[in-house]
């Protein structure tokens, strides 16, 4: 191991920590420090400063009442909750006897039939489907929260490049887009980040030319929801989305506004 | 809640009360907010915390329940009614003007809030020290290899504010 590399490891050691030099990842790092006077030095000196960074940090104190006003608040709420009435214990019929159950099951299908169409998508991979704007999957719900968490999160990495961007993905483990649509390609990126849904990778490209467009990747072999074959459109309250398969990664722009404002990709 | 649990939760709150409430701190720059994030923390802890599977989580849940909660109230805080793009040029690098003087002095506060905004949270986090770099990951919902880079580069720049404000007050 390099000395530079050990540098990045032992800086996830927390100041003055016992347990964080036992960690295994972080044994190749320890040890070239026994054996580093230089690297020696550098650790010394960081680890004073990061103590004395820590230790201010940690003077701060929460006020003397919050801990009792918690519990205070939960013993309410609890008291609360005990003195509401409780339900009737009713008994009823078994549910498969109920006469509901079987129009349930006519609209399960129905429903079934009108999410996973069979073949009524006859439009080319290049145009919108008329007929696939869709309920949100989960992946949509998660990156529409994410979105909205960009300015007090920040970026991983900034640029107006998406060659650089594309780089600092790959070097970092992240899913970076083979290829950018045509229609982004002229417009200059803000940043990237990068995210973990249902323990799968994803990455971001945020681009921005007036609008902003942001570029999600995620390996089409780890695609944490059901796939949809064709490109889909869907739209939430403030954001429209549109998901389609681009070799091996699964690609999905976010816009802020309708459906409609999604542009076509040459 | 049974007695037990009365207890588990009050031995919850008292070892997880105090780094809670920093952490809120770091981001919400107030002891209100930072004491009513920690609150709600434990109520939603109280609520929904005997469905975690495994009590060694309950450190990284807390920390993630509370930094959901902050960007909750932010986004409903937003005065935007539609995300604006101009949030994606003002988002790092500027210490934030509704920074005030609750912070009283705290030098760590005051170079992290001059910190690339991108790296502050990993730092809170790294430095109140409750926290390992993984269940940093964890409550970020990062990548480690993220909470990595974030830290060398963050670390670099807090160091050199940090010292600049050390010997500004010496």
């Amino acid at each position: 191991m390099q000395r530079e590399q050990a540098k990045q490891f032992l800086e996830l050691c927390r100041p003055g920590h016992r347990s964080d030099p036992q960690d295994p990842a972080l044994a190749d790092a320890f040890a070239l420090l026994e054996k580093d006077a230089e690297l020696r030095e550098w650790w010394d000196a960081q680890q004073a400063i990061d103590s004395r960074i820590s230790d201010s940090l940690n003077s701060i104190q929460a006020p003397d009442s919050l801990k009792d006003e918690i519990l205070a608040g939960m013993q309410l709420h609890e008291g609360q909750s005990a003195a509401m009435p409780k339900e009737p214990i009713t008994r009823e019929a078994a549910w498969w006897r109920h006469p509901w159950t079987g129009i349930a099951a006519v609209f399960a299908v129905l429903l079934g039939i009108m999410i996973f169409p069979a073949e009524q998508n006859t439009t080319t991979s290049s145009e919108i489907s008329a007929g696939s704007v869709a309920g949100i999957p989960p992946i949509l719900e998660f990156l529409s929260r994410e979105i909205d968490g960009l300015s007090s999160r920040g970026f991983d990495q900034r640029g107006e490049d998406a060659e650089t961007l594309k780089a600092y993905l790959a070097g970092h483990q992240s899913p970076a887009p083979e290829t950018i649509p045509n229609y982004l390609q002229s417009i200059p990126t803000v940043g990237c980040v990068t995210f973990e849904f249902k323990e799968v990778p994803l990455s971001m490209i945020c681009f921005k030319n007036g609008a902003v467009y942001h570029l999600t990747t995620v390996s089409k072999s780890t695609y944490p929801c059901i796939l949809p074959q064709e490109p889909t459109v869907y739209e939430g309250p403030d954001k429209a989305f549109k998901i389609w398969i681009d070799g091996d990664q699964v690609k999905i722009l976010t816009i802020h506004g309708p459906k409609e404002d999604i542009p076509e990709f040459i | 809640m049974t007695e037990k649990n009365t207890s588990d939760f009050e031995a919850i709150v008292s070892a997880y009360y105090q780094p809670l409430y920093r952490f809120g701190y770091s981001l919400a720059k107030n002891e209100h907010e930072a004491g009513d994030l920690a609150q709600q923390t434990f109520f939603i802890y109280a609520e929904k915390g005997a469905n975690l599977r495994d009590p060694s989580k309950v450190k990284s849940w807390l920390f993630t329940t509370l930094y959901r909660e902050f960007l909750r109230r932010r986004k409903k805080d937003a005065r935007m009614d539609h995300f604006e793009p101009e949030m994606l040029e003002v988002a790092g690098g500027s210490v934030e003007p509704q920074v005030r003087r609750s912070l009283d002095g705290n030098l760590a506060l005051e170079a992290l809030a001059e910190v690339d905004e991108a790296y502050r949270n990993t730092l809170a986090l790294f430095y109140i020290k409750d926290l390992s770099y993984k269940e940093i990951a964890e409550t970020l919902d990062v990548p480690i290899g993220t909470i990595m880079s974030r830290l060398s580069r963050g670390k670099a720049q807090l160091r050199d504010i940090f010292k600049r404000k050390e010997s500004e007050t010496a």
